[in-house]
This record gives structure tokens, sequence and C-alpha cells, in this order.
């Protein structure tokens, strides 16, 4: 006989003990049933878009009941050297710059930063490269602050070893941008600073944003530069083309290495023709006659892997490129080799090339001219060949 | 006299015994003398011990089992190289571009339109992921000079982050060579970031692993800004467009440079090689390229803000290589003929696909 209230018989196979089942029981039993269901089937929908936003409390709730978290907060304040007091008369050791950066309420934000050959990368990395390619020595970097204004400005001063190395950062940096001068400082000013060059030192004047504050801290700084003693001795090639031809410093630039992309060939000094967009003269002085003749020579061969020749006497050739039909001339004169690239008109090509000639070796006697039978030897066959 | 009391018996009485100098203190106690055998079984395991010990300490090193280090370098502790996790995540059925363009409005507007042109935010980031955001604050200089990535930016990104997607937690973290704490504060990034919920992870010499990068041929094992990635569920990139003194592009890709360790300039003499292992390096959910204002020229520094171009793009990108090629083609306006090597590479070593052709979508 079946107990009361036992449904099911748990010593055997499973059986209904009871022969009857309560309405109340059967509703009961159902309603957990389908919730079961209905929350499984829920689960299964509910995984893969759970959006905990269903049961956020009010933003509202929460700011009003919310109490400060200091628990931990990130070190992310500029550091500063604790040994500097908040105000303007402590002294900072300001290296190469002027104490009259100090002024107006700007204050150093520590010594200057000093990086050399093995560490600028820390400083400009992915950039070091192009200072270093330029004879690169040393930077030093003051950066500045006005804590009333919260403005900041850094000042950047890399010693380039060389007139040559700072003037080929600064052509480089510079693009087409025009050029100022002021007493030794040639530099280009933008909204947020400037660059330039004093001497051998290349600079450049950084700001957080553009204002009347940085303007005048960049005039500063230049004016202080300007001030400087620096070595009046000029390289031979620049002074060649700056002082003995009158080329603008703008329109001159130096090549370390690389030049023409020829491994063997450096120190070129180049300069724009005023009135052409792409055609360069250069100078390049070598060691002695024999390396001057024998880079001369090198370049030839090389040349005439993408250059036909146009005309050739000893110690000058006249090039023309197999695609691009620019003129290419190339000579040598003791130590001196000099020439034309990428000009499109040959007769003015040659003209540059004979003015170049006349700077670096002065006029050459007429009797020497009447010896190499007449004015403009060689040219005749190309000419005819040409029309 | 009664038999108690005889001298040769003993007497139950403590009172009669005769008085000991010292008491039994163990009258229990049994003498059990060593056998020789035992002792001798002893004296050869005791020898055995200070052999072996002496042997393990006195050995030269090369012998087998010696625990000799003169020079401290065999205790030095082995660092297991950790991998990462593969953080993407598959398309929408039915979509096909790979690359999103987002053209016009503010910065928050283009990344939207950017991010819906690949199948909008909301599908790859779920709700409660940990993500992580890589901008680049490689420079300590202002967001103007387009050196950096654009805090207007990566405000509108995690604050999408933390309040359209729901995620649990978004970090962001870069390794800049220079002062951190001075990068992230003149760049902006960090006032955008802790303005929109997110929390700014800096380098330290412990927040660094070994990372193995199957395939990677300079850095197939090297140190990694791990730190932030632990439990990390997705990883977004987000990257300026710029000039670059020797790969001439800094994009997509080459974002991840600012999560190597150790003395990474180095790999500047091979620096195609190394970008394009950086393409493999990390699988990231997706790259935003910000076009906001494009460094033209003299990067990857710049300096001068005329160098730099505002344009209205913002780019998110499944297959960063094509994204890369059409930003230095249309960002950069470059010949598109000239590609950076490292594009190529990254392709050969299965990052993506240089040709964007039928895989763009452009939201104005």
């Amino acid at each position: 006989m079946a107990r009361k209230g036992k449904i099911f018989n748990r010593l055997g196979r499973p059986k209904l003990l009871r022969k009857v089942i309560s309405r109340t029981e059967t509703v009961v039993g159902m309603v957990l049933l389908l919730s079961i269901i209905a929350m499984a089937v829920w689960l299964i929908e509910q995984r893969d878009h759970y959006d905990p936003g269903e049961r956020d409390i009010e933003t509202s709730l929460l700011i009003a009941q919310s109490v400060e978290d200091n628990l931990y907060k990130t070190p992310l304040k500029r550091w500063r050297d604790p040994t500097l007091a908040e105000n303007d008369t402590v002294v900072v050791r300001l290296g190469p710059f002027d104490q009259s950066l100090l002024s107006g309420g700007w204050r150093a934000h520590g010594d200057p930063q000093i990086f050399d050959r093995d560490n600028l990368f820390e400083k400009i990395n992915g950039q070091a490269e192009q200072y270093l390619k330029f004879g690169f020595e040393e930077l030093q970097v003051l950066q500045l602050e006005h804590p009333a204004s919260g403005r900041y400005v850094d000042v950047y001063l890399y010693d380039q070893g060389t007139f040559e190395g700072g003037l080929g950062v600064y052509q480089e940096l510079r693009g087409n941008k025009p050029v100022r001068q002021e007493g030794s400082v040639q530099h280009t000013t933008s909204s947020m600073g400037a660059i330039g060059i004093c001497g051998s030192l290349f600079f450049q004047i950084t700001a957080d944003e553009p204002g009347a504050m940085v303007e005048e801290m960049t005039a500063r700084v230049v004016a202080s530069l300007s001030e400087r003693n620096i070595d009046d001795s000029l390289p031979d090639g620049y002074a060649t083309l700056h002082q003995e031809m009158q080329i603008e410093f703008d329109r001159i630039a130096y090549q370390p290495t690389n030049v023409f992309q020829y491994r063997f060939a450096s120190n070129f000094w180049f300069a724009s023709i005023e009135g052409d967009e792409v055609a360069r003269i250069f100078i390049h002085s070598a060691v002695s006659d024999a390396a001057a003749q024998q880079l001369f020579e090198q370049l030839h061969r090389e040349l005439l892997e993408d250059y036909d020749v146009i005309d050739s006497s000893p110690g000058q050739i006249l090039l023309k490129h197999q695609f691009l039909e620019t003129y290419f001339g190339l000579a040598q004169e003791g130590i001196h080799l000099f020439g034309i690239e990428r000009h499109s008109d040959r007769l003015a090509a040659e003209a540059q090339l004979a003015s170049l000639r006349l700077q670096l070796t002065g006029p050459v006697p007429t009797q020497e001219l009447e010896a190499d039978g007449g004015d403009e030897p060689g040219y005749d066959t190309e000419q005819e060949g040409e029309n | 006299m009664n038999d108690a009391e005889t001298p040769n018996q003993p007497s139950n009485s403590d009172a009669s015994r005769t008085p000991r100098k010292k008491p039994i203190q163990h009258p229990e106690y049994q003498k059990a003398p060593m056998e020789r055998r035992v002792f001798l079984g002893r004296l050869g395991a005791a020898a055995g011990l200070l052999g072996t010990a002496g042997y393990l300490s006195l050995a030269p090193e090369k012998w087998p089992l010696s625990l000799r280090d003169s020079t401290g370098l065999l205790s030095k502790p082995v660092l297991k190289p950790v991998r990462l996790d593969d953080f993407r995540v598959a398309k929408p059925i039915g979509q096909t571009a790979d690359v999103g363009i987002g053209r016009g409005g503010t910065p928050d507007q283009m990344l939207r339109k950017a991010l819906d042109a690949v199948g909008g935010v909301k599908h790859y980031i779920q709700p409660g992921d940990i993500v992580l955001v890589k901008p680049n604050v490689a420079f300590d200089r202002a967001p103007a000079l387009g050196a950096t990535s654009q805090p207007a930016l990566i405000e509108a990104l995690i604050q999408m982050l933390l309040v359209d997607c729901r995620a649990q937690e978004v970090r962001v973290c870069d390794n800049p060579i220079e002062s951190p704490s001075d990068c992230f504060m003149k760049t902006g990034i960090r006032k955008a970031t802790e303005k929109a919920g997110g929390r700014v992870y800096l380098p330290d010499p412990n927040a660094f692993k070994q990372l193995n990068t199957p395939g990677a041929t300079l850095i197939e094992e090297w140190a990694f800004f791990h730190r932030p990635f632990t439990n990390v569920d997705k990883v977004i990139g987000v990257a300026p467009v710029k000039d670059h003194n020797l790969c001439f592009a800094s994009m997509g890709i080459k974002n991840w440079y600012g999560l190597l360790g150790g003395r990474r300039n180095q790999f500047h003499q091979d620096i195609h090689e190394i970008v394009s292992d950086l393409s493999i390096m990390i699988r990231p959910t997706l790259t935003v390229l910000d076009g906001t204002k494009v460094l033209m020229e003299n990067g990857p520094t710049g300096g001068d803000p005329s160098n730099v171009v505002t344009r209205d793009v913002v780019m998110a990108s499944l297959d960063p290589v094509a994204q890369d090629a059409w930003a230095f083609q249309h960002l950069l306006e470059r010949d598109p003929h000239q590609l950076p090597e490292y594009l190529h590479k990254a392709e050969l070593k299965g990052a993506g696909r240089v040709d964007y052709e039928g895989r763009l979508r452009e939201i104005t």
C-alpha cells in the first residue's frame, strides 16, 4: 500500500506510488516546470547578448552616492627636480642658454637635458639619423614654462660640430620657407616656434600653442643666440658660392654623404639657380689634385650608366640623361670638382659651367683659348646631330 | 628482628632503603648496545650523504648534477617568453569592406562613420570587455604639431567604448623613450584619457616581458610592454599619419613600435624589416588611423605647424596593410608606386594585402 505523501518509490524502479495527485500539486508542478524552461530559454537567448545596462543603477544615483577614490592616482605630473623651489629665485644651471630667457614669468623646468651621439635617439627616436649624418655632437634641451599662463616652450640646441653640419640640417628641415637674418643667426619662424642656425649650432623652438607669448620667447632666444661669439671661418665651398658668387644663403645647401646617390661622393655644396626650380650647381673641394681627379673619373664612369656623353674634353664632360633629357656638366680643376645638374637647357648649362670655372680658377688666358681651336670646341658635331 | 627488617631482603618501605646519590630517572630504560653491522651501515650512509653533498657543491660546473655556479649565470632566471592572443574579430556576415573611411564633421563623427563602415564598433567590442587603446605618444610635442595621436580622437574613442559598448575598462598605453609622463602630458593624451574615463598605463622596468612572435625576423623574442595586456580582450591602435625620416611614412603598423622595450633604436638599421615584423607581432581588433592632422614632412618629430595639413578623415580597418597603403597615397599624397618596402614585406608575412581595391567603404 502506498504511503501517503510519497510520490516515487526510491528503492527500486521509479514508480508512481500514489494513484491520485491533487490538482494543486499538478498546477504547482507545471508552473515550476514552465518557470525553469523559461529561465533556460532566457539564459540561452541572453548568453551572447548580455547587456549589463539592463541591471545598471541610475547614473545620477551613483554620482549622488559616490565618494572620491583617492586610493591610487597615476603619477602623471611632469617630473621636476625636487631641489628646485617654486619661485624664480633659484639658480638653474642654464648651460649654453642665456639667463635673459628667464624673465617675464618664464622659468626653467629644470637643468637642460643633455644628449650625445650615443643617446640622441632617446630624445628624437626615428629622427636622430638626420642629425647624425651631419656630424651631430651634442644636444641640449631647455624646457621653459610660464606657470601663470600654463604655456611652455622647449628650446633644442644641437651642436653639429661645423657650420656645414648646422646648415645641412637647417636646409633639410626648412624646405622652401623664407629665411630671416638677425646678426649671425639665420632662422625660419613658425606660429609655434622657429628653427635656425648660428655657426655650428642648429636650434629648434617648439611651444604648446601659438600666441604672442611664444613669439616673444622665440624672439628672445634668437636675440640671445645672435649675441654669441661664433667662429667666422667659412668652408671653401660655401664661401665660393655665397661670398664670391653672391648666391643668397637660402639657395645654398650642403650634402655630406651619398651625393648623387653614390657612396664614394661626399661633402658637396649645392646652390639652386635663380629662375630654375630643379637645376643646381655644385662644388666639391678635395684634399688634393689627385683625389679630385680620381673622384672625377669615378663619377664620370658611374654617370655613364644613365647619361649619354654630349661633349668631352680633358677635365670636363657634358652629359645628357637618357630619359629625362636633362644636362649634367662635370668638371675638375685642381682640387675643385664642380658642375651643374638637372638643367634643361644645354647652352645655359655650359654657360653656368664656364662661370663656375671662372670663379674657381680665374680667367682663362686668351692664348689658351686660341690653342684649343676657337670658341665652343667640340660642340659642332652634336649640335648638327640634334638638328 | 622480623623478616621485614632482614637486610638481604628488599623492603617495601622507602624509608628502609639506602639513600642513593642520584635518583634513577627512567628505571624502565634498558641498555641496547649497537651492533657492529648497524654501526657500519649508518657510517656508510653518513659517508654517502657527505660525499654527495661534497660532489654537488664542489664538482666543476660542467660535471653532471654539479651545483657549482661561480659566475652566477647558471642561477640566472630564465624568462619564459609569452605570446599575445589574436585579438581579431570576424567581420559581420555579408560585409565586404575591410577598410572604413569616415569623412566630415567632428573627430567623434568621423570616427563613428569609419567604424560604421566596417560594421560598427558594437560588433567588435562586447559589453564587459577590457579594451586596450594604443595611441602614438612617442614625443613630448603639442598635438598641433602632428607627431602624435590627436587627443580629441582618443577621448571620443574611449567614450564610445565605455558608454556605447559598455566596456569594462579602457586602458591607454605607450612606451615613449622620452619621459613617458612628459609625453602623455604634453600631447594631451593623459587629459583626454582621464576625462573620458580611461586609465593610462605608464611603462616601468617590471612592466615588460619577453614576447615570442613566430615568423618575425628581428623580434622573434623581444622585450614587450606587456603589463597593460593582462586579461585584455580587445586591442585598438590609434595612429597618426606622418612622414618618417627613415621609413618614409609612419602609420598604423609602425605605431606598434611603441610597445617594444630594450634597445629598440638598433632596429632603425633595418627599419622596413622591423615594421613588417610589427605587423605580425600583434593582431589588433581594429586599427584606427587619425587623418585629422597629417604631418607631411620633417617627420617623425615635426616641430613646425606649417608641415601639418588638416584633413577630415578618420579610418578604421581590419587590414592594417591595406589601410596604410591607402593612407600613404591619399593622406600623405605620395606616389602609390613607391609604397614603403615594409608594406610589401608585411603582405608576405601574412599581415594583410596592399591591394585595397574593392575592400573600401567610405561614409561622408
